[in-house]
């Protein structure tokens, strides 16, 4: 029991990270049907940003999480328009190969101009505390450490306040309405191209954020940390049915609780942990082919 | 095809273009006879230096100079020559006006000559080590250039009655009620003086361009095959001439050469102080990060211009690769290509379509091995070409002609690798891993057993292809992406988990089986089995399930069948290609067959363009030659390589030849009536004029 509570806690830190990287792929993808390949750099980016702001400008970590969601968000927003933009008329697949080479150059470029150094967090910047009970429970030889409760708690606000923006405000409506119809919606008088803005704010702020969290979790960051985490993120954001921001969210979870118990219970029937990557894809493989739109999402239905 | 507006009176003989030229010829005349040149320092004691003249250099010149000062001098020649041609030049224009039309160009090029060997002068001098310590003083340097580049400008200024196949000058404005902000006059300017650039030279190389017209690929192929025997004879003592760094003739067309320069640029420190690693102490971010960048401006200009013998800098390198590339690769070529174009179009419509294939491809053959027999680094190359040219064909079938979105090629390459290798291993050579060979077989059964692994890898790069086909049926586009991701990542994952294999170490003491016959052989049954595929009434069903899959379905074509027979081709082609690979590495390991491989067989075959093989080809090639030359930059070699990729999607999304082939005149062309007429019809147009 206390076996698996502490496994479930793994798995609900790693899949909230997931979570919120998925979260951007797949808003972007609703608005723009575009495949943000870049999205898994953002993230690194993010990170960096992150080192940027408790290295060099002594910040907190909160005010440190909102610079680099600000400054990514930002950066987010101007890769949108140069290299997206103009590509709004061309094909669908010169958009996402552009994608491709725009995460490309953020990582190599990322190291050819910082050096190939590791970064990560100053001590001070979270110190991690394990916590001997949770909500009075004793917790014996379960380790529960605050930057899980605080990785746990803050993916789970953002995703709130994401899908309050998403449902409830006038900007998310344009976004729904441009993800149903994009054709109808500038007729309406809404402005295409800020709704398309807001969405990149939006959803590269989410990687920012997730980037600090991985990073403080994990505290190795460097340039190509993006690479594997944002293609497993992408792959969650699909299980889930890109487009739908709840889809992301319980992909995320789903592929954290696969990759966190397939080895943690594996090992006993003689599956190493090495086993993970497989076994997680050939799920997901699995789940893709009896349900071919992911968890949430909604067969466009093709009229002839 | 506007008229550029005259500025002069109609009628008026005297211009102002030819009377600047003739000034420009006479100050060059009079530069290199009067003004000094060099400042020579003979003797410790100043007895023999002081100021000499060009004229007097040239006519001093004795005996004694070797031949790298001897070539180091010819400008001195070059200068004179070039005056008095543009005096003759604008002197005629003057006086036969009828001739105009041809003379802004040759003026041009007599005066781009003589800028060209003012900067071949810059960088000879300091080898001619027989005349000791020739310092570049010489005002007459420049009083020369100024004239050279007054020939050249008196090219843009209009003359009556000038009609130039231009339609933007330099100067032109667009048109009115174009609201431009003030900063884009620039823009507008550079854009219409490149275009003009681009119509001279144009206008240049029409007659080369005419006279190439109708010229069989086979001619091109042999003389590609001559220039490749030309520069195995040729090419040490022109390397030799041209004081290559090391005296060795460029690996690869010289594009190695010039990026060499470059490798000791550091580019980490501009952005390193804003993300320090924990051991870094930076004061003052802002800086540190300004010092680096001044020091690495300094380190560029230095790279940009050294000219130290040992590193050369680029400006250095560019001539002689230019020189060479000229020399060996390029005149050569034209040359052969237009001695061979009756005879091979003759013989091409001789033969049938076949023998006239078999033909052009031994041609081809015969230059590529002659080529890669100079070194081992180019036969190493081409071997990269010819598994990067079936990895592209095999995708593209997938990404081009059947529009699905495949991500993953790279794992299909290593299933092929792997089984490949490990069949040969285990049958056929005494190794660790598998210990001794099970067959005992003569030397010509390891050519057949090594074929049969290379298909066994092909087949089993298939079945696992059929992971990817079945899926297929019910999803699309996106969701199809991420299942041939998957399928990357769970072939990687399970060879990674397959110890008796080698798991993540990797497998060593794949036997070097694959040499330039086996690529050579395979890449062209590639090419051509898929050529032949998509162009058969099968194709055209792959074509239809990209255009409208449902439309195909409802005309009758069977869409699964075609799905799982595209999927299956393209991934056993591409287990194919990953076995002679992995032969030619001698070590496989799951990490090459990641992502990253799979995004380089998507930047080919979008470079080349969808749904095009010739595109494909010539991607993988020029791909291939890209990603040697930029071997010296590191790192920036993928900062490079994606930003080539954005620029291309953003200004030619299609790619090099989306959706089309290349004309590549294989059967010969039958000089018809209808175009001798118009070749007269040409030469009429011509007097009229």
């Amino acid at each position: 029991m206390e076996f698996f509570v502490q496994q479930f806690f793994n798995g609900l830190q790693l899949g909230s990270l997931y979570a919120l990287i998925a979260l951007g792929y797949t808003m972007v993808y609703g608005v723009l049907l575009l495949i943000n390949f870049a999205h898994g750099d953002i993230f690194m980016v993010g990170a960096f940003l992150g080192v940027f702001g408790s290295m060099v400008l002594d910040l907190p970590f909160a005010l440190t999480l909102v610079l680099a969601m600000v400054l990514t968000g930002m950066m987010g927003v101007g890769i949108e328009r140069v290299a997206y933009k103009p590509l709004r008329q061309a094909s669908r697949l010169s958009v996402v190969i552009t994608a491709l080479g725009v995460g490309l150059l953020l990582e190599n470029g990322m190291l050819a101009l910082t050096g190939a150094d590791p970064r990560s967090y100053p001590a001070n910047f979270i110190e991690t505390k394990a916590y001997d009970s949770f909500l009075g429970i004793g917790l014996g030889d379960v380790s529960i450490t605050n930057v899980k409760i605080l990785i746990i708690v803050l993916a789970a606000l953002l995703f709130l306040g994401l899908y309050t923006i998403v449902q409830r405000t006038k900007w998310g409506m344009a976004m729904r309405a441009i993800s149903y119809d994009k054709f109808a919606v500038p007729l309406m008088g809404v402005s295409q191209d800020q709704v398309i803005s807001i969405t990149f704010f939006l959803g590269t702020a989410l990687a920012a954020a997730g980037g600090i969290l991985w990073g403080v979790a994990f505290p190795v960051l460097n340039p190509y940390m993006g690479l594997r985490v944002g293609w497993k993120a992408f792959i969650a954001a699909v299980v889930g049915g890109i487009g739908d921001i709840r889809g992301a969210a319980v992909g995320g979870l789903l592929l954290g609780f696969i990759e966190i118990f397939v080895p943690a219970y594996g090992k006993s029937i003689g599956i190493s942990s090495t086993w993970r990557d497989p076994i997680a894809f050939g799920l997901l493989l699995i789940i893709l082919v009896v349900r071919p739109t992911g968890l949430f999402g909604v067969a466009r239905r093709q009229k002839v | 095809m506007s008229a550029i507006t005259p500025n002069s009176q109609p009628g008026s003989r005297m211009w102002a273009g030819e009377a600047l030229a003739l000034i420009c010829a006479l100050v060059m005349l009079a530069a290199f006879l009067f003004m000094p040149w060099y400042e020579l320092n003979v003797d410790e004691d100043g007895a023999g230096g002081g100021m000499i003249s060009g004229y007097r250099i040239a006519a001093d010149m004795g005996g004694d100079l070797d031949l790298a000062g001897r070539a180091s001098h010819m400008f001195l020649i070059v200068v004179p020559l070039a005056a008095i041609s543009a005096l003759v030049m604008a002197g005629w224009g003057l006086l036969a006006p009828q001739y105009e039309r041809r003379l802004p160009g040759l003026i041009l090029l007599v005066g781009l000559a003589a800028v060209g060997y003012y900067y071949g002068a810059f960088f000879f001098e300091n080898r001619a080590q027989s005349v000791d310590a020739i310092a570049f003083t010489g005002s007459g340097y420049y009083v020369a250039l100024f004239a050279a580049l007054g020939l050249i400008v008196q090219v843009v200024i209009p003359r009556p009655g000038v009609t130039l196949n231009v339609s933007l000058s330099p100067l032109a404005l667009p048109p009115i009620g174009e609201a431009r902000a003030w900063w884009g006059w620039p823009f507008v300017w550079a854009r219409g003086l490149l275009r003009w650039l681009g119509a001279v030279v144009g206008w240049l190389l029409a007659p080369v361009q005419r006279a190439l017209s109708g010229t069989p690929t086979l001619a091109f192929l042999l003389g590609i095959w001559a220039a490749v025997e030309l520069e195995r004879r040729a090419a040490d003592p022109l390397a030799r001439l041209l004081e290559f760094r090391r005296d060795r003739p460029p690996g690869l067309f010289g594009a190695t050469k010039l990026l060499e320069p470059f490798s000791d640029l550091d580019f980490s420190g501009i952005l390193a102080p804003f993300f320090p690693a924990p051991s870094d102490n930076y004061d003052a971010p802002l800086r540190s990060s300004w010092d680096a960048i001044s020091q690495l401006v300094k380190a560029f200009t230095n790279a940009m211009t050294t000219q130290d013998p040992r590193n050369p800098g680029f400006f250095d390198v560019l001539g002689d690769v230019v020189i060479y590339d000229l020399l060996i690769y390029i005149i050569p070529i034209i040359i052969v290509a237009l001695l061979f174009k009756a005879l091979s179009n003759r013989l091409l419509l001789r033969l049938p379509f076949w023998g006239g294939i078999s033909l052009q491809l031994i041609v081809l053959y015969l230059a590529v091995d002659s080529w890669g027999s100079l070194s081992d680094y180019r036969e190493l190359v081409l071997i990269y070409m010819g598994v990067n040219i079936m990895l592209s064909v095999s995708l593209n079938l997938v990404n081009g002609y059947m529009g699905e979105f495949s991500v993953g090629h790279a794992g299909f390459m290593a299933v092929g690798a792997y089984v490949a290798s490990v069949l040969t291993m285990w049958l056929f050579t005494d190794e660790k891993v598998f210990g001794d060979a099970v067959l005992s077989v003569p030397g010509w059964g390891l050519t057949i057993g090594f074929f049969i692994a290379l298909i066994a890898g092909g087949v089993a790069a298939a079945l696992a292809g059929l992971l990817v086909a079945f899926p297929s049926f019910r999803t699309r586009g996106d969701y199809l992406a991420i299942v041939t991701l998957a399928v990357n990542f769970i072939v990687t994952g399970v060879i990674n988990n397959i110890s008796a294999v080698g798991g993540p170490r990797g497998l060593n003491g794949v036997p070097l089986w694959t040499d330039l016959r086996w690529i050579f052989f395979m890449t062209v049954l590639s090419v051509i089995a898929i050529y032949n595929l998509v162009s058969s009434t099968f194709g055209k069903g792959i074509i239809a399930v990209r255009e409208d899959e449902i439309a195909a379905e409802l005309m009758g074509v069977h869409t699964r069948r075609v799905k799982l027979v595209a999927f299956l081709v393209s991934s056993f082609i591409a287990g194919m290609s990953g076995g002679l690979f992995a032969h030619v590495l001698a070590y496989v390991n799951p990490g090459v067959f990641g992502i990253m491989k799979s995004t380089e067989a998507l930047v080919m075959v979008y470079l080349g363009g969808m749904g095009s093989i010739s595109g494909s080809v010539i991607a993988a090639v020029l791909f291939t030659i890209l990603i040697e030359a930029f071997r010296p930059l590191a790192v920036l070699k993928w900062v490079v390589i994606p930003l080539i990729l954005i620029l291309l999607m953003l200004y030619r999304p299609q790619g090099l030849f989306g959706f089309r082939e290349i004309n590549l005149n294989l059967k010969g062309t039958p000089e018809s009536p209808s175009q001798r007429s118009e070749k007269e019809g040409a030469v009429d147009d011509a007097v009229a004029d």
